[in-house]
């Protein structure tokens, strides 16, 4: 039977907001497609090895705690350009994007660095920002998604990296108005969408499984999640991307 | 001349809305829009209390007003849980006369923690009692960091503090004041490993090293000590011991104290109660003895009958994990047979569709120990994918998102009704269970 080692990182700092179950989920989806999942948690007293590593995984915290796993992750910097590089699978949630660009303040003036892998900086403030929102992949209409945004930070200067969704309705990565939200990269994929947005979003984690294992076939049942997309995308009445002139 | 039209305005509007009943929060919206410093005007004869906390703050303010009243003090209090700053100037409004003075032994202000930077901006308390700090309500208030920062920038320095020696967050509030703690010890229930999914306190709130626990009351709330400075659970002043369960006994410095509702998290509720109208200058003894007597907690928790059914509500706030970590809790510890329903809305006030605070809820507590659960209220689908994820198979899931429809789901599953809903929504579920 084939393993997947699943790295999730600072889970013991970085863990805010319910988006763990994406890792739950996937790894009970990969189970019911006959492959062994081993979940492997580490943090800023460990070394980071991404040998025989198939997904990466962090999320959301508060931006304290951030900020001290931002000073551990620069360690690994030139480690995690490698793996990205190499085809490694990243699923980076919420503001842990910002341990990927190349710096972040906090509200109180104070810098911290990312790994400098996207040219983007981010901003914390005061205020709580959210929204819901609807979108597609970028470049695949065949089905919605829907995600939540709960975040105190903006990104800014996101430039040299593709986008992750085309959005219909909702907030993009930054305090400015937009079309577009989160980015991607070989197999990076970076959002501000929670939800826990492959728990939500059934289509999106097939899609997600397929790239990790293209070849093994997903007969599990998730219509049930089917039912909950369907009934969440019903109360949006937009049909068409947004425009921002 | 602004403050006096302000007061005459407040209580003409107040007393109409007594009779219409809504005197809450309006009366003093109004006051404070004539006279924005409305606050400072007041000549306040006794001390001033202020209860805040993610968790417990109404339970705990209102059994403190209760305690002083029966004890012969003259109390006032934001009884009905407005606790922003409309309803906190209606109190000053209610308790004043039409000089602005204000002639009680006590306030007792329940204050919303973020707005408590606000309200507390032209008075400060003369004691605060924070009874604890987690994740709540995360759309509103961003994360638990965020309240820590408005509550230290609103604490004075001559603010004497009333905290909770078992939650590592609120113990940890404006370290520079004269404080006294309360701790609750081990009970029957307690857990050397954390067993929720949501625990904001693994890493030490003061330098982030690991945290180790001795026991876990639930949640991040227990004896607790840092792996890296040493900061741990604090000497207390006010110690519960000898937790009884199953009786609802324990005693606060030897004292003994009875309750109907023998939850853990009701138990700290009322040792911060006791703890409080010590401070104040009650013995410990009198307090204790009306804290036994009160019976004011059904408003959190309700046992009523359903035609032939026994169906008992808790009420749970949404986007508040720990709290329905702690109903759950409580319903698992109960030994019949028993259906539970959870009604899930969108979130409050704004209607974003997010259920992302589900997946902090330790749901898998029940399996094993209900019959079913039935799904209710416009995310219940959510609800139910959240379920399933938890481990619950889905002949135990029911989903019916059309409350008209209720009876007839309900009707499906065994055993005594366990209700969990916020308070918002209440009277809808009862009324679509009963009707």
């Amino acid at each position: 039977m084939e393993q997947c080692n699943i790295l999730c990182l600072y889970t013991d700092l970085l863990d805010l907001y319910g988006d763990i179950a994406n890792i739950v989920l996937i790894k009970k989806r990969l189970e019911q497609m006959n492959i062994k999942v081993n979940v492997i948690q580490k943090s800023i007293e460990d070394d980071i090895d991404y040998k025989d590593i198939k997904l990466v995984y962090i999320g959301p915290g508060k931006m304290k705690n951030l900020a001290v796993a931002s000073e551990h992750f620069i360690k690994f910097k030139d480690k995690t350009f490698e793996a990205i590089e190499n085809g490694i699978n990243f699923l980076i949630t919420g503001n842990a994007r910002l341990l990927f660009g190349k710096e972040f303040t906090l509200t109180d003036g104070e810098k911290f660095s990312g790994i400098g892998f996207f040219d983007y900086t981010a901003r914390d403030t005061n205020g709580v920002f959210i929204s819901d929102n609807v979108s597609c992949v970028y470049n695949n209409t065949d089905y919605k998604c829907y995600g939540f945004i709960n975040r105190t930070a903006h990104i800014e200067n996101m430039r040299n990296t593709q986008p992750l969704f085309r959005l219909i309705c909702g907030a993009g990565d930054g305090v400015e108005d937009s079309e577009y939200e989160g980015n991607y990269y070989k197999n990076y994929i970076g959002t501000w969408q929670l939800g826990p947005i492959m728990v939500k979003n059934p289509m999106f984690l097939r899609g997600f499984l397929s790239r990790l294992y293209p070849n093994a076939e997903q007969s599990f049942d998730d219509s049930l999640e089917k039912k909950a997309i369907e009934l969440t995308l019903n109360e949006f009445p937009q049909t068409t991307f947004k425009t921002i002139k | 001349m602004k403050f006096v039209l302000s007061l005459i305005v407040g209580k003409i509007i107040y007393f109409i809305g007594s009779i219409v009943g809504k005197s809450s929060n309006l009366p003093g919206e109004i006051a404070l829009k004539i006279c924005p410093d409305f606050f400072k005007k007041f000549s306040v004869s006794g001390k001033i209390l202020a209860v805040t906390g993610s968790n417990g703050k109404t339970s705990t303010a209102n059994l403190i007003a209760y305690i002083l009243r029966q004890n012969g003090y003259k109390v006032a209090n934001n009884a009905k849980g407005s606790n922003l700053t409309g309803g906190i100037a209606s109190t000053f409004l209610w308790a004043s006369n039409l000089n602005g003075k204000i002639k009680k032994d006590f306030l007792v202000l329940e204050v919303d923690e973020r707005f408590s930077r606000r309200i507390f901006k032209d008075f400060q308390p003369d004691y605060l009692l924070c009874t604890n700090l987690y994740r709540d309500q995360l759309t509103r208030n961003g994360n638990v960091d965020l309240i820590v920062n408005i509550l230290n920038g609103m604490i004075g320095k001559d603010v004497k503090l009333i905290l909770n020696g078992n939650d590592p967050i609120s113990a940890n509030l404006a370290q520079d004041n004269e404080r006294v703690y309360f701790t609750v010890d081990r009970t029957e229930l307690s857990t050397e490993t954390s067993d929720n999914i949501t625990n904001d306190a693994k890493r030490c709130p003061k330098c982030f090293a690991k945290t180790q626990y001795e026991y876990y009351h639930y949640n991040h709330i227990g004896k607790f000590k840092c792996t890296g400075c040493g900061y741990s659970t604090p000497k207390a002043k006010y110690i519960a011991e000898n937790i009884n369960l199953q009786n609802g006994t324990f005693t606060i410095n030897g004292v003994e104290v009875k309750t109907n509702y023998p939850a853990v998290f009701n138990i700290i509720n009322i040792v911060s109660a006791v703890s409080a109208c010590s401070e104040l200058g009650l013995n410990i003894e009198s307090a204790a003895k009306t804290a036994s007597e009160y019976t004011g907690l059904k408003q959190r928790y309700n046992r009523f009958k359903i035609k032939d059914r026994d169906a008992v509500m808790i009420l749970s706030k949404n986007q508040n994990p720990v709290s329905f970590d702690s109903s759950l809790m409580y319903v698992a510890e109960q030994k019949e047979e028993k259906s539970v329903i959870i009604f899930v809305n969108n979130i409050n006030h704004t209607g974003h569709k997010d259920t992302t605070w589900l997946y902090d809820i330790t749901f898998s507590k029940l399996l094993n120990n209900v019959n079913s659960i039935v799904c209710t209220g416009p995310r219940a689908y959510d609800l139910a994918v959240a379920l399933s994820l938890a481990g619950f198979a889905e002949s135990q899931i029911l989903i019916e998102t059309n409350l008209k429809n209720l009876k007839n789901t309900v009707a499906k599953t065994k055993g005594t009704l366990y209700i969990l809903s916020e308070l918002y929504d209440e009277k809808n579920i009862v009324s679509a269970l009963k009707n």
